[in-house]
Formats: C-alpha cells, sequence, structure tokens
C-alpha cells in the first residue's frame, strides 16, 4: 500500500494531526505515529487491522498499482456527464428594477423579456431534455435582470413545468435568484403552492452601506428595509432561503456590522454566502473595488468564522464536487429572453460566451463555446500545475470563465480565492459542523 | 499510534428512555475527543435541529460528567412516539 496523492496535513496542537484527502472528503486526526504511517514511513503491515481498513476504506492508503490520477480523471468526467438532475436557468428578462455600481449585465438592460410564444420553446426543450436524458429530477432557477418584475410569466412556467414533473415522476425544485425587492406577501403566497422552492436575496452591507450600493433605478434611494422585509416574510415559510453577501474593497470591513443588523431584525441562523466580487468577464472591467485574491481570502476566512460563530449556517463543506461549478457540466443551461443559451450567470449577455441557442424547429444549435467549455480538463492544460496540486479533485482546475479572462482560453487553471483557505474551511467544519451544509 | 476517523460523519442509533416528558440519550464519548464534544455542544445549542435526525420539538441539552469522563445528551420534550435517536456526528 501506498500514501494518497491527495493528503493534506494540516498540524494541530499537542503533536496531534488533521489528514484531508481531498479525493475522497475523508478528514483523520492522528497522532505523530499515526501521521508517520499515513506518510508510508511506517510498513502498513504493522499497523493494527483496523487502522489498515480504516486507511484503506477512506482513500488515504491505496494500492501500489492504483494510479489515482486515472481515478480523478474518470471521477471528473462522471460528474461532468451526470444528467440525473438538470438544472435550468430561464433568465426571464434583462431588465432590473435596481442600479448597482458593480452590476456586469448593464450593457444588457434592454426592454426585452420572454414573452409566451418564447416561453412554450423554452418549456418544450426542457421537457425534451429530461425525456432524452432520462433524468429524475428538474431544478428550474429564474434569474434576471430582476426576474420578479414579470412575475406572472415565472409562474405560469413553473407551474407548468412542476404538473409536467409530478405526472413524470421527475423531481421539481423551484429557485429564484431576486434581488428581494418585489418579494411581496402576494408574490410569497403564490410561491408557497410550491414544494421544494429556493431563493436567494443579496445584501451588500448593512443598512447605510447597503443603500449606497443597492439603489432603485428611478432613484428611490436604498432597498435595504425592503430586502429585510421580504427576508422575514420568507422566514415564516418552508423556503429554503439563502442570503448572498457581496464583499469588496469598500464594503468588506463592515459585514460584520450587517450580521448584527440581521440578529436584530431576527435572521439569525439563515444561511448565507460570502460572494467575492471578482472580475470575470470585460463587462466588470467598469468597477474598481476589487479585491487582490490573497487579501480577499484572509477576509473571507475571517467573515466566515464570525458568521459562525454568531449562529448564521454556511455553505463551505470542504467536500467539494469534481467540477469547479455545475456550468461546467453538461447538466446545466441558462437560457435568456433571446433564446440565446449561457453556460454561466456572469457571462449572460456576452456572445463570445454563448454556448448556442434554441431554433423553433432545430432546438438547441450548439455553437464554438459550448463544445469549448464542455471538453474543458485540467488534465489538458498546456501549463500542467493543476496536475502537481493535491486541491485538484475538488476544483477541477478552477473557474473557466476566470481563465479566459486571464489568459484569453478556458483551457487554463484558474485557482479560485477558497484554495488558499482549504485547512480554515476544513477546521471550520469540524468545529461547526451542524452548521455548515454542502453547496 | 492514534489513527481516528472524523469525517465521513458516524450515525449512531441509540435507544431512549421513553416517558412523557423527557427522554435521555447516554452518549459514551471520552471529554478528551475535542472534535465530538465540539460537535456536540453545537448540537445542544442548536436545540438539536440540525444534526438530529427524528425529532421535533425535543430541546437538546448537554451535560459534562467529568466523574464518568463522559458528556450527557439529554432531550427534553414529548418523547411518547420515539422510540429511537439517530445522532450524526
Amino acid at each position: 500500500m501506498k500514501p494518497s496523492l491527495f493528503n493534506l496535513i494540516f498540524p494541530e496542537s499537542d503533536n496531534l494531526y488533521l489528514v484531508y484527502n481531498t479525493l475522497h472528503g475523508s478528514i483523520f486526526e492522528v497522532d505523530e505515529q499515526g501521521k508517520e504511517a499515513i506518510q508510508g514511513k511506517i510498513a502498513f503491515n504493522f499497523l493494527p487491522s483496523e487502522y489498515q481498513e480504516l486507511l484503506t476504506t477512506n482513500g488515504v492508503m491505496i494500492d501500489d498499482d492504483l494510479d489515482e490520477m486515472k481515478e480523478v480523471q474518470v471521477k471528473y468526467e462522471r460528474f461532468k456527464y451526470d444528467k440525473r438532475n438538470l438544472l435550468f436557468t430561464i433568465l426571464n428578462s434583462y431588465e432590473c428594477n435596481l442600479d448597482c455600481p458593480y452590476c456586469y449585465e448593464k450593457k444588457n438592460k434592454e426592454e426585452i423579456a420572454l414573452d409566451v410564444d418564447k416561453a412554450r420553446l423554452i418549456i418544450q426543450f426542457i421537457t425534451q431534455q429530461i425525456i432524452k436524458n432520462h433524468s429524475t429530477g428538474l431544478s428550474l432557477f429564474f434569474f434576471g435582470g430582476e426576474p420578479l418584475l414579470k412575475p406572472h410569466l415565472l409562474l405560469n412556467v413553473a407551474s407548468i413545468l412542476r404538473q409536467w414533473c409530478q405526472a413524470n415522476l421527475v423531481f421539481f425544485e423551484l429557485g429564484i435568484v431576486t434581488n428581494g425587492t418585489l418579494l411581496s406577501p402576494e408574490i410569497i403566497s403564490q410561491l408557497k403552492e410550491f414544494e421544494n422552492v429556493f431563493i436567494q436575496i443579496t445584501l451588500d452591507g448593512p443598512e447605510e452601506v447597503h443603500n449606497k450600493r443597492r439603489i432603485y433605478r428611478e432613484g428611490k434611494g436604498g432597498t435595504y428595509s425592503e430586502i429585510i422585509g421580504a427576508l422575514q416574510r420568507c422566514q415564516q415559510t418552508n423556503f429554503k432561503i439563502k442570503i448572498r453577501i457581496n464583499v469588496d474593497q469598500e464594503n468588506c470591513e463592515q459585514i460584520p456590522l450587517l450580521l448584527d443588523e440581521l440578529i436584530d431584525h431576527g435572521l439569525q441562523g439563515s444561511k448565507l454566502t460570502f460572494a467575492a466580487l471578482t472580475p470575470l468577464t470585460k463587462a466588470c472591467a467598469l468597477y474598481g473595488s476589487y479585491l487582490e485574491t490573497r487579501r480577499m481570502s484572509s477576509i473571507l476566512a475571517n467573515l466566515w468564522e464570525i458568521s459562525l460563530q454568531k449562529g448564521f449556517r454556511l455553505d463551505i463543506s470542504p467536500k467539494a464536487t469534481p467540477v469547479y461549478c455545475g456550468g461546467l457540466t453538461d447538466a446545466a443551461y441558462i437560457i435568456d429572453p433571446y433564446l440565446d443559451l449561457y453556460k454561466c450567470f456572469g457571462s449572460v449577455g456576452l456572445k463570445e460566451h454563448r454556448i448556442g441557442y434554441l431554433h423553433r424547429e432545430k432546438g438547441f444549435i450548439e455553437d464554438r463555446a459550448y463544445y469549448e467549455l464542455l471538453a474543458r480538463n485540467p488534465f489538458h492544460f498546456k501549463k500542467k500545475s493543476c496536475l502537481k496540486c493535491k486541491l485538484l479533485p475538488t476544483c477541477g482546475g478552477g473557474c473557466a470563465l476566470g481563465a479566459y479572462n486571464l489568459y484569453g482560453t478556458y483551457h487554463a487553471g484558474c485557482c479560485d480565492v477558497f484554495t488558499k483557505i482549504i485547512e480554515k474551511r476544513v477546521r471550520l467544519f469540524l468545529q461547526y459542523r451542524p452548521q455548515i451544509d454542502e453547496h | 499510534m492514534l489513527i481516528r476517523l472524523i469525517e465521513p460523519a458516524r450515525a449512531y442509533t441509540v435507544p431512549l428512555n421513553v416517558c412523557s416528558d423527557t427522554c435521555q440519550v447516554h452518549i459514551s464519548v471520552p471529554l478528551g475527543d475535542k472534535y465530538l464534544v465540539l460537535l456536540l455542544r453545537r448540537l445542544a445549542e442548536m436545540n438539536g435541529q440540525k444534526a438530529v435526525i427524528g425529532f421535533d420539538g425535543l430541546n437538546f441539552e448537554l451535560t459534562e460528567l467529568p466523574g464518568e469522563g463522559r458528556l450527557l445528551l439529554s432531550a427534553k420534550g414529548d418523547s411518547r412516539n420515539v422510540k429511537l435517536c439517530k445522532v450524526v456526528f
């Protein structure tokens, strides 16, 4: 037997160590001798049989003839083409009622929205995909612009697809990524008709900071109180709610204040996700307050810890998926009101990243970017640094859009902030596990 | 030599002492087992909503019994319909 290539060892106090295997997601606590065993410095056969079994079944020690890089590659490809659960995001309008300074969709804010005719085509396309792939689950998401500017079509499309899924024994989940200003009691009441509802709402800091950034387009000022009201209303439902908190140079120091305000508003225990504002495309170049990666890493780690201490929940489980994000799998698509398809929220409206379009008769017609993105594989990158990285099984080479922005190609590695703080992530996971979910 | 698996999570199914308004789950956890102790503390703080499956409306409390070298996890509430408690940690 030999040690796995993917064991990370973090020192603890009292001659103890944490061992995290990134390929299997297993975590051990070991002493000095245990560490030597895991490093292959003690003959495996001399270990007590229960230790031998623990280490082999959890991927820390492996057969001498096993090539783990091939295992990583197979898991990567298997995950990429796993279509049991499909995720379709409908961008029903590029129009938005807010005017946030960092919005990368500003150029797309035309008054175009999905109409009934196009919605029918999308419904047909989605059901055909479920049938063709024998999928057993559909996550239907709405995104914008602001998706709730056109709530009737959204609810109609969701309702038709939910009924179709019920009739065909397919699990159905409805998700809405919204700014929260239009989540009225009436809309919430209509959403309650659906069994599985996920809603993501964004805040940018405590009231004073948020109200300078997430402002109404028509000059009606900040949106903080409307959003808090919406979050409080959602709390009375069984919706899964996630509060996204954007973090950049301008607001990073004020975020702990926001956490206190959320507690004051009765929102303690909410699920949070901290999003480092990052320039992913040329459209992001208009905004200049991004944090440098190393500083962002330490800020994020600090915010995670403070949030957990204050009783919030986070989605920072170190058990990451082999592919960097759902957008890089063949199971996730975004469709905009032009019937153009994209893979990433960050690239919508940018033709160079369009992966194809829906043709009225011929269905999905793929563009160059579709094949470029799906063919992406860290094992084929020109630079081989990803293949030497112990985190490869948890990140799959990182963000494709980030790589494109940096190097002009999807086929390059792009480390994100999470890779810099994996140790912190593991430690927080162990300390606050009941508050930490998987992505 | 110490080699202790922390993750994947282990599930313990333990019988409850069923009575009208209280039940106790006895889990022998060595006090030196830092992560388990931390986790059980969090679990008790959160009233078991997340980590303890099979209980609605029960509140959890955690008591250290240093003399016995273990932790006692107590569930208080109406446990008449609950026969088993699955604790995942």
